[in-house]
C-alpha cells in the first residue's frame, strides 16, 4: 500500500514467493486500477485488491486446553504460570511472542508496598487525590497486600534486576519450566461460544506467510484470560504500534462492559524524529536493574497529568528554540522534588529496601543525559500515545475482583486488559502498572482455575468455529475496498488532534464521532488485505475504531471534567452526577450502550474538605465555572 | 527511514521473533533475516538488542505518507 523505498540489498527485501508484489506499488498505482464497481452510494470510491484470494481452503490447526491465555506479558505469564500451578493445562497466544511484544518490554520501575515500613492510609489517600477519587480502592488494597511478593517472585525468577528486554527470556523459562504451551504470532481476532453461551476458546491465525500460507489457529477451553494489553493509535514515538485495544474488542463482541475510555495517558515525544520510540525510552533499556520507586505515591504532582495539553492550548505553543519543551514544559519543580526525595531517603535501609542490590530510586532526576541520548531532540510534543488510556483504567469491566468479565461466563481480563480502575482518572506517578498486571494475572488464573474446576464442558458448535473463521479471513477474500493503512491515517486524523483527543467539547466530539461512526459503518465492512501482514492490520485498524468510537461517546457522556477528562463546557469535577464509572456494553440491536456504575459512598472526597484541597490540579476556567455554573 | 539495513545476518531469528509489529521476516531462500514491512517500524530497537551480531542499523527519522482520498 505504501510508497516503499527499493531495496539497498538484494537479499534484505523481497516478496512472498508467488505472491503479487502488492507492497512495491505506490498508492497512486493503486488509484489508477482503483476506482472500479461502487459497492454502496455512501463508499463509492474503492481499489482492488491485488492480493485477493479465497482462504477457506487454509489449513486449520487445533488445540484443546483447559485455560487458554492470550497474550504474554507481566498479566499473560504470571496467569498461565499460575493457573499451571493450580494444575491446569494452559495453552498461551501471542500475536508476538513472550516479553518481547506488548508494553512489557518497557517497564523499568515498580513501588512495591511494604506494610512494614510505609503508612497504608497515606498511600490510599495520596493515591485517591492523584487518581481524582474514582480509583478502585478495592483494587490498591490488593495492589498494596500483594505488589512485595511480585517483587519476591522476579527475584526468585531472576527478572528483578535486569534490563526490561531481558525479561523475555525469564518470562520464557520460567513458563516452559510450569509446562505451558505457546504458540507465538498468532493474531487472535475472535472469542469462541458453546453450545451455552460461554466463552470457550478463540480463534485466529498465523500472518507469517512469507514461507507457509496463513493457517486458522482454533483453541477451545474451558477457561479464556484476556491479557491483551491496552491499545493506541499507531502514534509516534512510543513502542506499542503492536497494541490495538483486541481483547476490548473481543470482549465487547462477547457481550462484555468496557470502561475507564474516557482517561487518557499524555506521553509526548520530541519534534525531532517524533516517530522515534527509542529516543524516548532508551534510558529504560540502557540502565542496569529495574528502578524500585520509594515511598507515598505524591497526592498532586507526578504522574500523567494533562497539564502539559492545557498548557500547550493556553500557552500558543512557542515552536523551535526558546525554553525547554518549546513554552510547553513547566521546569520541575526542584524544591519539592528534593523534598520528597528527603522524605524517601528516610525509609533507606529499611524493611525491603534493606535487600542488597536494587537500585533504589528516591525521587531525584538522574544526573547527566541518559546513555544514547542525542544532543538535539528539539521540543516536546504531544500525544505520542494518542489513543490509549490509563493504565490499569481502560478495559473489561469486572465488578467483583474476581477478574471475570461482568456478565459473561468463562471469561477474565487482567493487566492492561482489565478496566480495574487501579489508577482511577490520571496515573499517578510511576511503578504500579506493571506489578499491577502481575497481580491481576495471578488473579484470574485462580478464579479461572476454580471455575475450570466446577465447569463440565460444552461443545463449541462448528458452526461458531466456521462463522469466526470467515469472518477472519473476510477482508483477505474481498476483491476490492479500502486498505487498512489508509483508514488508520484517516482515524489519526480524526482523533489525534489535541482540540479533539485531551480538550473536549461537545460540538467537536460529535463531529469527530459521526466521522467515526461513518467508517466504522461504511469503510470497515470493506477492508482489504492482500497478505498476511495486511490481514492482521485489518483486524487492527477495526478494533481502534472501535475504541474510537467508545472513547468519543465516553468523553461526551461525562459532562464533567476529572483528571484526564477534560470538557471544556464543563470545566470542573461534579461528585453528585459523577463519582462514577462508565460502561459500554453493546446492546442486542448492535448499538453502544452507556451506563454509570456509582461507586460507593464511602469512596467519596471528605465533604468537610475543601474543594482545591480535594482537587489540587485545577483546569482552565474552573473557578468562574464552579462560581456562575457558566462555562467561560 | 526507521529500520535501515541488515548486514552481517546470521540467521538466528531472533529479531522476527522480538519485533512485535512484524517488520521482519526469515527468507527461505537465504535462511537469512530480511525487512519485509518497513512501514510498519515503530523504531524501538528490539530487534538490535535481540541481535546477538549488531547486524541491524535503525535511524530515529521517519517519513510521513501523503494523505489522499481514498486508498
Ligand atoms: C515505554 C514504556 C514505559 C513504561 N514504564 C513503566 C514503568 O516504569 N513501570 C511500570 O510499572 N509500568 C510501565 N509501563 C507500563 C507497563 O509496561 C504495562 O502496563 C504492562 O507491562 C502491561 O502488561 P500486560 O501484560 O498487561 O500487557 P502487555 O505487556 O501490553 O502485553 C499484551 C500482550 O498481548 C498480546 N496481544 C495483544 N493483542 C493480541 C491479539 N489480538 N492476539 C494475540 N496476542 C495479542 C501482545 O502481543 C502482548 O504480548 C511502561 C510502558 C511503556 C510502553
Ligand atoms: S525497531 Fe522495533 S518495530 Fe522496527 S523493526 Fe526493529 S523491532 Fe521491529
Ligand atoms: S537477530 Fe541478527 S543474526 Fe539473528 S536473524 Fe536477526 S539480523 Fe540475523
Amino acid at each position: 500500500m505504501r510508497p516503499v523505498s527499493q531495496p539497498k540489498e538484494h537479499h534484505m527485501t523481497r516478496n512472498p514467493p508467488g505472491r503479487t508484489p502488492f507492497s512495491t506499488l505506490s498508492r497512486r498505482d493503486l488509484l489508477t486500477i482503483g476506482a472500479v464497481g461502487a459497492t454502496a452510494l455512501a463508499a463509492p470510491a474503492v481499489i482492488r485488491n491485488l492480493g485477493a484470494r479465497p482462504m477457506g481452503q487454509s489449513v486449520k490447526e487445533s488445540y484443546d486446553t483447559d485455560v487458554l491465555v492470550i497474550g504474554s506479558g507481566f498479566a499473560g505469564t504470571f496467569a498461565a504460570v499460575e493457573a499451571s500451578q493450580k494444575g491446569q493445562r494452559v495453552l498461551m497466544l501471542d500475536k508476538g511472542s513472550v516479553g518481547w511484544s506488548g508494553l512489557s518490554p518497557w517497564a523499568s520501575d515498580s513501588r512495591p508496598f511494604d506494610p512494614a515500613i510505609y503508612d497504608r492510609e497515606e498511600w490510599m489517600e495520596n493515591m485517591s487525590t492523584n487518581c481524582e477519587w474514582i480509583n478502585d480502592r478495592g483494587w490498591f488494597d490488593i495492589f498494596m497486600d500483594e505488589s512485595l511478593s511480585i517483587l519476591d517472585t522476579l527475584d526468585a525468577w531472576g527478572a528483578s534486576r535486569c534490563k526490561p528486554f531481558e525479561r523475555s527470556r525469564v518470562f520464557r523459562r520460567v513458563l516452559e519450566e510450569n509446562g505451558v504451551e505457546i504458540v507465538e504470532r498468532v493474531m487472535v481476532t475472535s472469542l469462541l461460544k458453546d453450545a451455552a453461551g460461554r466463552v470457550a476458546g478463540a480463534v485466529g491465525f498465523t500472518f507469517d506467510d512469507t514461507s507457509q500460507d496463513c493457517r486458522a489457529i482454533t483453541v477451545t477451553a474451558k477457561a479464556t484470560i484476556l491479557c491483551t494489553g491496552a491499545g493506541a493509535y499507531k502514534s509516534p514515538g512510543f513502542p506499542n504500534w503492536g497494541q490495538t485495544f483486541d481483547g476490548d474488542a473481543m470482549a465487547y463482541e462477547a457481550g462484555a462492559a468496557i470502561t475507564g475510555k474516557e482517561f487518557h495517558d499524555t506521553h509526548g515525544t520530541f519534534s525531532n524524529h517524533s516517530a522515534a520510540s527509542y529516543q524516548n525510552w532508551n534510558w529504560a533499556q540502557e540502565v542496569t536493574g529495574a528502578f524500585i520507586m520509594v515511598g507515598a505515591p505524591d497526592r498532586a504532582t507526578g504522574g500523567l497529568t494533562i497539564d502539559a495539553a492545557l498548557r500547550a492550548s493556553a500557552s500558543g505553543v512557542a515552536r523551535g528554540g526558546g525554553a525547554p519543551g518549546g513554552g510547553t514544559e513547566m521546569p520541575p519543580d526542584m524544591a519539592a522534588m528534593a523534598a520528597a526525595a528527603e522524605k524517601n531517603l528516610a525509609y533507606k535501609g529499611k524493611g525491603f529496601l534493606a535487600r542488597e542490590g536494587l537500585t533504589l530510586d528516591f525521587g531525584l532526576p538522574p544526573e547527566g543525559p541518559p546513555p544514547g541520548d542525542g544532543p538535539n531532540k528539539g521540543y516536546q510534543v504531544g500525544g505520542a500515545t494518542a489513543g490509549m488510556g490509563v493504565h490499569k483504567s481502560e478495559g473489561v469491566f469486572c465488578a467483583d475482583y474476581t477478574c471475570k468479565a461482568d456478565g459473561v461466563e468463562g471469561l477474565y481480563a487482567a493487566g492492561d486488559a482489565l478496566g480495574s480502575m487501579l489508577c482511577g482518572a490520571s496515573y499517578p506517578g510511576r511503578g504500579f502498572s506493571s506489578y499491577g498486571s502481575a497481580i491481576q494475572g495471578r488473579r484470574a488464573a485462580r478464579f479461572a482455575s476454580e471455575a475450570v474446576a466446577a465447569t463440565s464442558t460444552s461443545e463449541v458448535p462448528q458452526s461458531e468455529i466456521d462463522t469466526k473463521i470467515a469472518a477472519m479471513w473476510a477482508p483477505r477474500e474481498r476483491q476490492q475496498g479500502y486498505s487498512p493503512d489508509w483508514v488508520t491515517q484517516v482515524l489519526q486524523g480524526t482523533m489525534t488532534p489535541f482540540h479533539i483527543l485531551y480538550i473536549k467539547e461537545e460540538r467537536r466530539l460529535a463531529g469527530a464521532l459521526s466521522s467515526i461512526e461513518y467508517l466504522r459503518k461504511h469503510i470497515v465492512p470493506n477492508l482489504i488485505a492482500s497478505s498476511g501482514h495486511e490481514l492482521r492490520l485489518a483486524h487492527e485498524t477495526a478494533n481502534m475504531l472501535l475504541n474510537a468510537e467508545m472513547k468519543l461517546r465516553a468523553g461526551l457522556f461525562r459532562t464533567e471534567s476529572r483528571g484526564t477528562h477534560f470538557r471544556e463546557d464543563y470545566p470542573a469535577r461534579n461528585d453528585d452526577d459523577w463519582h462514577c464509572w462508565v460502561l459500554m456494553r453493546r446492546g442486542t440491536d448492535g448499538a453502544m450502550r452507556m451506563s454509570k456504575h456509582m461507586l460507593p459512598e464511602a469512596w467519596k472526597p471528605d465533604a468537610s474538605a475543601s474543594y482545591r484541597d480535594t482537587y489540587p490540579r485545577s483546569y482552565p476556567g474552573e473557578d468562574a465555572f464552579r462560581a456562575t455554573g457558566q462555562a467561560g | 527511514m526507521p529500520i535501515e539495513r541488515i548486514h552481517g545476518c546470521t540467521g538466528c531469528e531472533n529479531c522476527v521473533k522480538a519485533c512485535p509489529t512484524d517488520v521482519l521476516r526469515m527468507d527461505p531462500d537465504t535462511g537469512l533475516a530480511f525487512i519485509a514491512h518497513q512501514e510498519a517500524c515503530q523504531i524501538c530497537h528490539l530487534c538490535r538488542l535481540a541481535c546477538p551480531v549488531d547486524a541491524i542499523t535503525l535511524t530515529p527519522d521517519k517519513s510521513i505518507l501523503p494523505l489522499v482520498s481514498w486508498a
